[in-house]
């Protein structure tokens, strides 16, 4: 466990060096333990794959008594507070334009790609790229491929996509050098919703093929 | 109501952004250069979270249906009468205001008594144009569109018109752009930092909202290895495959992969904003406790501002 100020109004707590199930688990449970001691001076705090950052009010305290008092609340006895993991279905189009050639790149057929990505209980890593963007894996070993050599100008709201160990489904029309699989139509961000992004770290997910 | 009868470049509604959504993905966003926006709204007899215009390079022209107090960070012209920036201002109803290009700078601010009232987007009225929401629409300002203005503040007794900034108040140093290193700096060479800190940067001319690129002397990059995307925030400096380090801005991602080699401290950032492409810019290290007092010490400023433009209230 080591902190670093991020800037003047951040602090980040490092709980590990490479991504894990296990890792991330313990950078989950921090957030869930720093978020339920409500910390007047803290604004926000987002959870990643190995570590998780304070974001605070440098006019409500300083970089050294954030760190003593996340450090506080870290070593304090008491079970973690429990929160509830979200399992969220997604149901999915697989008809992306890069199905194809995923399946020729893996050496499998298109129908064994889809059932592949299909299969797992996701786990949310992160929230973040743009609004409601969400990181989840693990992905199926065979899947890992790297992004497109030439990432493409627009990927369309609700593309479903790989990258690397990765997948994740596009909420806006962006840049994105991922490899579409399918669509869906789940709204992923929308501002007139409480909460508006329809994923948290620490959730999971599962892709219903459609 | 502020109709827009030619719409400046990138003008878009900001204030000072949503510092409570980041866990959503949702960047901070807000003004370029807070300061510059704040120090618009003290003159026009605004709190510092009011919203206003933030606009790039050009100038454009609007009208008011009723007499507004207003205050501006480059040249403008009421009907044919030049005023000052950072001035207080009063505007006739159906009068035409042309607004003049930033000074020397990237981003012109015009603050209005009661601020321009869109809705709040989790909790900010900043305009977020990647995801097309906030401000007027979620887009940038066209000639025509019609924005609604807030009723003055309670206790608004705002400054008479003519009333000006102390120039201390606003004047901007020209000194290098400060920065507390970290988080990912071990990673990195040792000389790494100093190489940044010895070095004179030029600002790309591609720079937008979202960040600035930097060019000169490629950094010498941190041993391979995969980096897992970790949170970031405005001001976070990034050191990319090739060593051109890349400033994140208010409307940049929350979390990044990049080594990030320092921050911007946050009342710099404003100033790095400003800063017109081409230029060339140096960057010094402080300690974040240094860069925490400064943070205090412009939000006195601030406070001071606001009891000056008090004292000479109407």
């Amino acid at each position: 466990m080591r902190f670093a100020p991020l800037g003047d109004a951040a602090l980040t707590l490092t709980l590990g060096d490479a991504i894990s199930l296990d890792v991330h688990a313990s950078v989950v449970r921090a957030a869930d333990r720093i978020r339920a001691a409500r910390l007047p001076s803290m604004l926000d705090i987002v959870p990643a794959y190995t570590a998780v950052t304070v974001y605070y009010d440098p006019l409500r305290t300083d970089c050294a008594t954030m760190q003593h008092l996340i450090s506080t609340v870290m070593a304090s006895e008491g079970p973690t507070p429990q929160t509830i993991v979200k399992e969220q279905v997604i149901p999915v189009q697989y008809d992306g334009p890069d199905l194809a050639a995923v399946a020729h790149e893996t050496g499998i057929s298109v129908s064994e790609v889809v059932a592949r990505h299909a299969a797992p209980l996701y786990e949310v890593c992160v929230i973040g790229f743009v609004p409601g963007f969400a990181y989840l894996g693990p992905l199926d070993p065979t899947l890992i491929l790297p992004r497109l050599s030439t990432p493409r100008r627009r990927v369309p709201a609700g593309s479903v996509a790989i990258a690397g160990c990765q997948t994740g489904v596009y909420p806006f029309p962006t840049p994105g050098g991922w490899r579409l699989l399918g669509h869906t139509d789940v709204t992923l961000f929308d501002v007139d919703r409480d909460p508006p992004a329809l994923l948290a770290a620490g959730d999971r997910v599962r892709f219903e093929a459609l | 109501m502020l109709e827009i009868l030619q719409a400046p470049p990138y003008c878009t509604i900001q204030d000072l952004g949503r510092p409570r959504a980041r866990h959503a993905g949702v960047p901070v966003g807000g003004a370029m250069d807070p300061h510059a926006l704040v120090l618009t709204n003290m003159l026009a007899g605004n709190l510092p979270e009011h919203a206003g215009l933030e606009w790039a390079l050009g100038g454009g022209e609007f009208s008011t249906t009723r007499a507004l107090r207003l205050a501006h960070s480059s040249d403008l012209l009421i009907g044919n009468t030049p005023i000052p920036p950072w001035t207080t201002a009063v505007v006739p109803p159906g009068t035409s205001v042309r607004l003049g290009p930033p000074y020397q700078e990237r981003f012109g601010y015009l603050a209005i008594e009661g601020g321009i009232e869109v809705p709040q987007v989790l909790g900010s009225r900043s305009t977020y144009l990647p995801a097309h929401f906030g401000g007027f629409q979620g887009r940038l300002l066209r000639t025509g569109d019609r924005l609604p203005i807030g009723r003055p503040t309670i206790d608004s007794t705002g400054p008479l018109p003519g009333f000006e900034l102390p120039a201390q108040l606003r004047s901007r140093s020209s000194d290098p752009i400060r920065f507390v290193s970290g988080p990912d700096s071990e990673r990195l060479p040792p000389e790494a930092i100093r190489r940044f800190e010895d070095s004179e940067w030029t600002l790309s001319t591609t720079g937008d909202r979202m960040g600035y690129r930097l060019q000169g002397e490629p950094l010498p990059l941190a041993p391979s290895g995969f980096l897992p995307s970790a949170p970031v925030c405005p001001g976070v400096i990034q050191i990319p495959g090739d060593g051109q380090p890349i400033v994140l801005m208010p409307d940049g991602p929350t979390v990044g992969g990049y080594t990030t080699i320092g921050v911007v401290i946050s009342v710099d950032l404003g100033r790095l904003a400003q800063t017109r492409p081409g230029s060339t810019i140096r960057f010094r290290r402080i300690e974040v406790e240094e860069a925490q007092a400064l943070f205090r010490r412009q939000r006195i400023d601030w406070h001071t501002a606001h009891s000056l433009s008090k004292e000479t209230a109407s």
